[in-house]
């Protein structure tokens, strides 16, 4: 009788042994680099997705005419130079010859027209056509040079064929989100959904030398516990976008280094100008005294961000640093919030995407030190949905926590405020600064563009719209015996530069 | 009976049906829509309208589901927008995933349950039953994903013995078993558990019958007593509780598949959803209400076959 | 004739007195505010100023600890009490349905219980927003196929039963039947079950919450704790030690309980009409809590 479960921990005990040598099946491969992401991608096909979780991977696969570098300048790509002419209206690019796609077609100016015309076309509804709209044709004088004519000087148009959803596509592939064919230094082996995608070397990649670890396997690990392990174990080799809390973990791990710099992320305390207490640009600006950015840095991203004074990211060239004009100062929030007709202040809601857990983490302290000032705010957590809907195209909320995302060009984030733009979820209207973003954004004079934008940053601060809270760092975590990881400027995982001993 | 089979195997086709159409109503009664998820915050203003006439998004309710239904009867379940991926290649992809291990960890938790439930059912001493109490408390006590993340410290950081997450393909069976170990043990502690309750109170039970006394009255040993006679008759309630384990254990993978990263239906279909990725939710749900409803039908056809007496029923 | 109470009965009882009154401690006073803030003093270790430790925020961990354990004691209170009441009606009056008016009702019933409950949880959260309000209805939501089932299979086969049939045959009506023969034969099992239900509610607040659609932070739920911990295992694992042993003390409690209420209502094992013949169902004493258990895992597992 006593036998039986003496046989079931014996069985169980041989099948551990069986399976233990089977364990490190990951590491085995040595110039293979394994990198753990935590999402899938929304297939291949940058021109037909806004997801960042494509455009990570894709921009090891596709090409755009200009691109970005880590520091974040515009450099050539497939396009050696470019040049402006027609007031801004004509760009002209100049291709670089000898390029072929992966699967051998060769690229030309009319390969270049028939991708943009791809974006454009209704067929496949890119989401991001509204970025092209002023595109009013296109034309190849040679094979080599393509040239775009808009219907109106467009300063943000090179940033915008630089982005990662410009890719150069080959348009006769049939499903570029299942089957990529682009000229980048990569192309998909394969993928399986929910496990890994397999990159290999390009075999036509123009680039020499280029890139140096010939396979490179994305695996969707969703845990951002069970990524640590992976990376401990040897499983991976990088872990891109780590928590701040686990970096502390990782301190004198051997063989891991962790890196860090510039995300293209701002976060703010968002502020609904239409209700009621912050209509009062007193009550914002006492709500602005009253939170203490540090406070949040060191608690919600664990001293792995640097503060911000308005809706810009520091890695811009364009940032004006504005972090002084509301230094934390309780007694003076006080005394604004009395001023305003609220000496007892109010309640208020904070409303917090769920899925964003540093976002709810920020709220919660935020609710803390506000408390401090007699406004009791509440924080509701929403799923990610639900805050897309009710909040970002709804409007319908108090405040909230939230990061934006720096594009290539500072009007992507600049814009969001004007009066006529959908996406003014603060309900901030003022046509001064309406006027401002427009003359910004057709002038080509990179310093009057650069007074212009700095005017609208300080418009947006002057104005409490936001309570402008900070900026993270990207964290990485990496084996020692991967070259430094480099940080981009925009939300992608370039791989191509790297090298492994 | 056959009428009855046939009667029940409608209903549950009537059944799906209705799920469908529910999670369909309820999926769009949702705040947010699926073309708002697929542009986030970062697409230029203008976009979403576009994408909601290309996605179809624009035509009725009715229109849409029935469009989906057209489809689904000839086998096409439309594109994952979350993936852009045809739906039936990630739903032939992931459910063997899942059904392995949730199969893999129905046979953990009976192996481990029966012996330790008829051990536990010993009377000659104390300490089997205060063992088997502990361990039965204690399984039904630990959240497994706090179980699940413990497992893979211990035994993928701390002794490397098992990879720490992640599947292998069906062809290399050991390497998959290799994987789908902890994740199945994970799940299996609370069914062992369980199993083992059920299995302790039944053969207790048993061993109280008059045909036990009397097998006892003869003379034979305790041993003989408990496995040739007690035994098989206490497997009967344990026969149709693996009916029912099953069906939990599929739809149950959701967050042992989210700890060890198993690309299975449980993760998907919670990604799904929160994508409101409504042709990859409507075919996870009709896939686990088949599952549950199918076993469910099977456990009230087994009853039947017991116990004729439950026809009226 | 008084028998001396089993004594798995009385420890279930004394483990639940203790829930209770760590519970009602946490509404009377907490060592500090449970939601102040400390973060010069975050992820600190036991000692003498925090007898269990602080969180990542610097909150004390027995303050929130003591408040979660009573959210969590009132969530499965209230949910067990509404699934409880709601199954009992709606398997009574399944029972007296006949025909196809009952197998409709019952093919709605295995409905709920086919859908995966997660995602019965994730729709209903996304509807009511995330609430102490809603976790009661998804909690209940979860149990109630449970209660129903089990009402409804016991109340047909007391219906078989001589003494029903000869009230039956005295001129009852079918709602006096229900109510003074059935109900009372069915109630006792239903306590078993509440009782496992209770340790169920637990364990599921905390899997709701690792999914992120539990009680709203900052107010304190075990659930909550537990998850939040999570996020710090490879940092400061102590963090998931007590809010962890609360949930295994407050789950061990009610499902002794529910044991030793077992061995007190139903000695031997021995549920109406018990025969030599190999029973097809599992006892109707033992079932019940399997089937919640069972339940429980459609989430939790």
């Amino acid at each position: 009788m006593r036998w039986l479960p003496l046989t079931a921990a014996g069985a169980l005990a041989l099948t551990l042994l069986a399976s233990g040598g089977l364990a490190p099946t990951r590491a085995a491969a040595a110039p293979t680099l394994n990198v753990a992401v935590s999402t899938d991608p929304a297939g291949f096909d940058p021109q037909a997705t806004a997801a960042a979780s494509t455009f990570e991977i894709t921009f090891n696969i596709y090409d755009t005419l200009a691109t970005v570098d880590p520091k974040g300048n515009l450099v050539p790509d497939l396009a050696t130079g470019w040049s402006v002419s027609d007031g801004g209206r004509t760009w002209t690019f100049r291709l670089r010859s000898g390029v072929r796609f992966s699967d051998g077609t060769a690229l030309t100016s009319q390969v270049v027209k028939a991708s943009f015309e791809r974006l454009l076309s209704k067929a496949e509804a890119s989401p991001w056509q509204p970025l092209y709209a002023d595109i009013a044709s296109i034309s190849t004088p040679s094979p080599t040079v393509v040239q775009f004519h808009l219907s109106a000087p467009s300063a943000p148009f090179l940033a915008n064929v630089a982005s990662p959803w410009a890719a150069i596509v080959d348009p006769q592939a049939p499903d570029l989100a299942q089957h990529p064919v682009g000229t980048g230094p990569y192309e998909l082996l394969s993928y399986v959904p929910g496990q890994e995608v397999t990159l290999v070397r390009n075999p036509y990649d123009w680039r020499h030398g280029i890139p140096a670890i010939p396979k490179v396997v994305f695996h969707i690990v969703p845990d951002p516990q069970t990524q640590l392990i992976d990376l401990k174990t040897g499983e991976v080799q990088a872990v891109p976008g780590i928590a701040p809390q686990d970096v502390a973990a990782l301190k004198g791990a051997p063989g891991i280094r962790v890196v860090t710099g510039p995300s293209p992320f701002i976060q703010v305390l968002a502020m609904n100008e239409a209700w009621g207490p912050l209509k009062s640009l007193l009550v914002r600006r006492a709500i602005n005294y009253a939170v203490n950015r540090q406070a949040v840095i060191q608690g919600a991203f664990f001293g792995y961000a640097v503060p911000i004074g308005t809706h810009m990211t520091p890695a811009s060239p364009y940032y004006v640093n504005l972090t002084g004009m509301y230094p934390y100062n309780v007694a003076k929030a006080k005394a604004l919030l009395a001023q305003a007709g609220y000496p007892h202040g109010f309640s208020v809601t904070i409303t917090a995407p769920s899925n964003y857990e540093e976002h709810v983490r920020t709220a919660e302290i935020i609710a803390q030190e506000l408390s401090a000032v007699g406004i009791r705010a509440q924080v509701v957590q929403v799923p990610w949905a639900t805050w897309l809907s009710k909040v970002f195209m709804g409007r319908q909320y108090q405040m909230t926590v939230i990061a934006h995302t720096a594009k290539l060009d500072p009007d992507t984030l600049l814009s969001i405020y004007e009066s006529t733009n959908p996406q003014d979820y603060m309900n901030y209207r003022s046509p001064a600064y309406d006027a401002l973003i427009e003359r910004a954004r057709t002038t080509t004079v990179l310093s009057v563009r650069r007074a212009l934008y700095a005017q609208a940053q300080r418009m947006l601060a002057e104005n409490a719209t936001a309570v402008y809270l900070d900026a993270p760092d990207t964290i990485v975590a990496e084996s020692t015996r991967l070259s430094p990881w480099p940080i981009y400027p925009i939300d992608v995982l370039p791989v191509a530069y790297l090298r492994m001993r | 009976m056959a009428a009855y089979v046939l009667r029940r195997f409608l209903s549950l086709l009537g059944s799906v049906l209705l799920i469908t159409a529910v999670t369909f109503l309820v999926l769009r009664a949702l705040p947010g829509n699926p073309a708002e998820l697929m542009l986030g915050m970062d697409a230029p203003p203008g976009a979403l309208q576009a994408l909601s006439r290309h996605l179809g998004l624009d035509l009725p309710l009715p229109v849409q589901y029935l469009s989906w239904l057209a489809g689904a009867v000839h086998g096409d379940f439309g594109r994952s927008l979350l993936f852009q991926l045809p739906v039936g290649t990630l739903i032939a992809q992931r459910l063997p995933i899942t059904l392995a291990l949730a199969l893999l960890a129905l046979l953990l938790g009976l192996a481990a349950g029966i012996p330790l439930g008829v051990w536990a059912a010993s009377r000659r001493s104390p300490l089997p039953s205060a063992v088997t109490a502990v361990f039965a408390q204690a399984g039904l006590a630990v959240p497994s994903f706090w179980l699940g993340t413990m497992l893979a410290l211990v035994f993928a950081l701390d002794l490397r013995l098992l990879p720490p997450d992640g599947v292998a393909p069906f062809r290399t069976p050991l390497a998959l078993l290799a994987h789908l170990l902890l994740p199945a043990v994970t799940l299996a502690v609370p069914q062992a558990a369980s199993t083992l309750r059920l299995v302790r109170a039944s053969v207790l039970e048993t061993l109280e019958r008059d045909f036990v006394r009397t097998a006892q009255a003869k003379g034979l040993g305790q041993g003989a007593v408990l496995y040739r006679h007690a035994l098989p008759n206490a497997m009967a309630p344990v026969a149709t509780l693996i009916g029912m384990h099953l069906g939990a254990l599929i739809a149950g993978t959701i967050i042992v598949e989210n700890v060890f990263s198993i690309p299975g239906l449980g993760s998907l279909v919670v990604q799904a959803v929160a994508a409101r990725d409504v042709p990859l939710v409507e075919a996870c749900v009709a896939v686990f209400a088949t599952c549950v409803v199918a076993v469910n039908f099977l456990v009230d056809l087994t009853y039947r076959l017991w116990d004729p007496k439950v026809v009226e029923a | 004739m008084r028998r001396p109470l089993p004594a798995s009965l009385r420890l279930g009882l004394g483990l639940c007195l203790l829930v209770l009154a760590l519970a009602a401690a946490g509404a009377v006073w907490t060592p500090f505010p449970p939601q102040a803030m400390d973060l010069a003093h975050a992820m600190a270790g036991p000692g003498p100023v925090h007898l269990l430790g602080t969180d990542d925020f610097g909150r004390d961990l027995l303050s929130r600890l003591l408040v979660g354990m009573r959210l969590d004691l009132m969530l499965a209170l209230a949910s067990v009490l509404l699934s409880g009441a709601a199954g009992l009606a709606v398997g009574l009056l399944a029972a007296r349905l006949r025909g196809l008016a009952g197998d409709a009702l019952m093919r709605l019933v295995d409905l709920l219980y086919a859908f995966p409950a997660i995602l019965t949880a994730l729709m209903l959260v996304t509807v009511m927003g995330a609430s102490t309000t809603s976790l009661v209805v998804v909690l209940a939501a979860v149990n109630l196929p449970v209660f129903v089932r089990l009402t409804r299979s016991m109340a047909l086969s007391l219906n078989e039963q001589p003494f029903v049939e000869a009230a039956r045959a005295a001129g009852a009506g079918p709602w006096r039947i229900a109510l003074r023969h059935v109900l009372p034969g069915v109630l006792p099992t239903l306590l078993v079950q509440a009782a496992t239900a209770l340790s169920g509610a637990f364990f599921t607040e905390a899997a709701l919450s690792y999914l992120g659609l539990g009680v709203q932070p900052p107010t304190p739920t075990l659930g909550n704790m537990l998850s939040e911990a999570q996020g710090f295992l490879a940092v400061d694992p102590w963090m998931a030690v007590p809010p962890g042993l609360a949930v295994a003390l407050c789950v061990l409690a009610f499902n002794t309980l529910g044991d030793g209420l077992r061995d007190r209502l139903a000695p031997g094992g021995g549920p109406p009409g018990r025969s030599g013949r190999a029973a097809p169902f599992p006892a109707p004493s033992a079932a019940p809590a399997q089937v919640g258990r069972d339940h429980a895992l459609v989430i939790d597992a």
